[in-house]
């Protein structure tokens, strides 16, 4: 039940995944982004993890998606729809992909990963929110305060540089 | 497995239960409005046009359904069903009825009862914001679909973010996020509204521009951009819209009962499932009812208005409110 | 998880669902179309040029709701988890909460939160 479970869900993820390069219309890749960020939140409720999964959809699918839609609303919508599948350098990617995922698959079959285990949970039980607050705040302490501050920075960034742009506008 | 087989058809009782909800509720607008108005409202079909709702559901299967030159289809087709499936879906773990204990367990009235129940309101309600920029995006070009999820798209972002943070409080103080386990830490306590008035206010406020009501029907604005972000639909893809708009309005309704005004208990007479209901249920269909109130006697604010509101004065406000029920709560101030 | 597994399968039921219901709709519905008729609605008015513009405001709305949110679900496990976390929890997010308010403060000033 639980293989199956998790062989729709990782297929899921990697049609979203595989929409959203191969897609022509930037639109429709975005919304086989999210798909895909769905069903990688599916994937972290199997591993007893429901605040990490409600955590992937609300801050992926629900800022960073609908931040870069609203990128793509900024661009003219004629000039998204003649737009080409690939740019010239696609076979740099190619090969990239190609070398990592023959990586990934040495690996699963050099540490033999048994497929029966797929879609087992092997993480601790319990209050998966309450444990990620105890280790966020006693033994991660100071990452987390730097975490604060790169937000801050990013902010400061942010704003910096569109409000550079409108004055330029102006 | 039984779990899951109870899911289901707690989720079909749901389901019909929401339809009727949402057939009865066009009629109560209409009607409502119409005498704040000073008019008669629907009259004809039925016991004072009670049937109406069902007459126009009916009529809406056999209206031509038109999609514009130009469109992303796809999209266009995509757009209401991501809308309403999860407006749908904020609904599954609200619980509508108090728990009863039977023999060998307890028996939720909620389809799914997990336990990070507000964040998975928050993961949809984000969620729901695509299907109205879809739906703009996929109209084929046309303007005012474009403009109305633009702006949709923001006042919702916007206004989550004062709700995840109003709602904040009541999880400090009853350190949950299960709906249920929110209303049982209340029976202890008082109401949350009175130990937490502005995070109440504040949401109250949220609550009408998350569901894009007025007075923040901005994106809907018919007077400025016709009918918003669906404007190019028609038929039954059409009524979808409002069908969850409607959806969305109950469950924040039925969230601000449960987070800050005690669920199922009252003040007096509680206790048993019945009592519990009715005390539930009134509450909540207070707040529905605050929604039409509203729609009847407030004019619309301005886009940069909304705005100022969300990030200038809410924002901080709710920010600095958990500041203080930290505090208090660490300090163990009298009463917390 | 077997709540999960149920809402899992709710939300692909009513996906479903809400896809026979428009399917149906376009069965049952009259198809006459033209060339009028499936030209943009609009207001009813014949449409003029399409839309290309779109304010950076939004854009910039959308950048600090992402920081906003990230900071906010961070406050999460904290609330949940207050009692067990006690004084040092306490310290740490009022200090995470400063710095939240000071980003606020400076976009206040620098008018990133002003709509003209």
């Amino acid at each position: 039940m639980t293989q199956i479970v998790f062989f729709i869900l990782s297929l899921g993820t990697i049609i979203g995944a595989l929409g959203t390069i191969l897609c022509k219309n930037a639109y429709y890749s975005a919304m086989w982004m999210i798909s895909a960020f769905v069903s990688l939140a599916g994937l972290f409720v199997m591993l007893n993890a429901p605040f990490v999964a409600m955590l992937q959809i609300i801050v992926y699918a629900g800022a960073i998606a609908i931040l870069i839609l609203f990128v793509m609303m900024l661009m003219d919508r004629r000039v998204l729809n003649n737009k080409q599948r690939f740019n010239p350098q696609y076979f740099w990617g190619i090969i990239l992909g190609v070398g990592l995922f023959s990586d990934l698959a040495v690996l699963a079959f050099k540490f033999r990963i048994n497929i029966s285990n797929a879609g087992k949970s092997l993480t601790l039980h319990g209050s998966n929110t309450k444990m990620v607050g105890d280790v966020l705040f006693k033994h991660y302490l100071f990452p987390f305060e730097i975490i604060a501050i790169i937000l801050l920075i990013a902010l400061i960034g942010a704003i910096v540089l569109t409000k550079k742009d409108e004055e330029e506008a102006r | 497995m039984m779990v899951v087989i109870w899911g289901v058809v707690k989720f079909i009782v749901l389901l019909v239960l929401l339809s009727v909800y949402v057939l009865f509720m066009t009629w109560f607008d209409r009607k409502v409005i119409a005498r704040m108005q000073n008019r008669v409202g629907p009259k004809l079909i039925g016991f004072h046009g009670l049937w109406q709702p069902l007459a126009d559901t009916i009529k809406s299967f056999w209206k031509e359904d038109s999609i514009p030159r130009g469109s992303y289809r796809f999209l266009f087709w995509l757009a209401p069903i991501i809308f309403t499936t999860c407006a749908f879906a904020i609904s599954f773990v609200v619980p509508f009825a108090p728990p009863i204990k039977i023999a060998g367990g307890v028996l939720h009235f909620s389809v799914v009862n997990i336990n990070v129940a507000v964040l998975f309101v928050f993961a949809f309600l984000g969620l729901a914001s695509f299907g109205v920029l879809f739906a703009g995006i996929a109209s084929g070009g046309s303007k005012y679909p474009y403009i109305g999820s633009q702006r949709e798209g923001a006042q919702m972002i916007s206004y989550e973010i004062i709700l995840a943070l109003t709602l904040l409080n009541p999880i400090l103080m009853s350190q949950s996020l299960n709906f249920e386990t929110i209303v049982a830490a209340q029976t202890h306590h008082l109401w949350y509204a009175f130990y937490q008035p502005v995070a109440f206010v504040c949401y109250l406020i949220a609550m009408f521009a998350v569901s894009a009501k007025v007075p923040f029907d901005l994106p809907e604005a018919e007077s400025e951009i016709c009918c918003g972000y669906f404007v190019e639909y028609s038929g039954m893809k059409m009524g979808l819209f409002p069908f969850a708009q409607y959806i969305v309005l109950l469950v924040m309704s039925a969230i601000m009962v449960l987070m800050f005004l005690g669920g199922w208990t009252g003040p007096f007479w509680s206790g048993g499932f019945i009592a519990g209901f009715i005390w539930y249920w009134v509450k909540v269909a207070f707040f529905v009812f605050l929604f039409t109130w509203a729609w009847g006697t407030l004019p619309r604010y301005r886009y940069d208005q909304l705005m100022d509101i969300g990030w200038k004065i809410l924002l901080p406000i709710s920010v600095l409110n958990i500041f203080w029920t930290g505090f208090a709560l660490s300090a163990h101030l009298p009463f917390f | 998880m077997l709540e999960w597994l149920t809402a899992g399968v709710t939300v692909f039921i009513t996906v479903i669902l809400f896809a026979v219901i428009l399917g149906l709709a376009l069965y049952l519905s009259p198809k006459r179309d033209y060339f009028v008729k499936s030209q943009v609605y609009e207001c009813g008015i014949f449409p003029v040029a399409e839309i290309s513009n779109f304010n950076i405001r939004f854009f910039i709305i959308a950048i600090i709701f992402t920081l906003f949110d990230i900071e906010a679900v961070f406050l999460y496990p904290w609330a949940v988890d207050f009692k067990g976390l006690g004084m040092l929890g306490v310290i740490e997010m009022f200090l995470f909460l400063f710095l939240v308010f000071v980003g606020w403060i400076y976009a206040y000033k620098k008018g990133a939160l002003e709509w003209q």
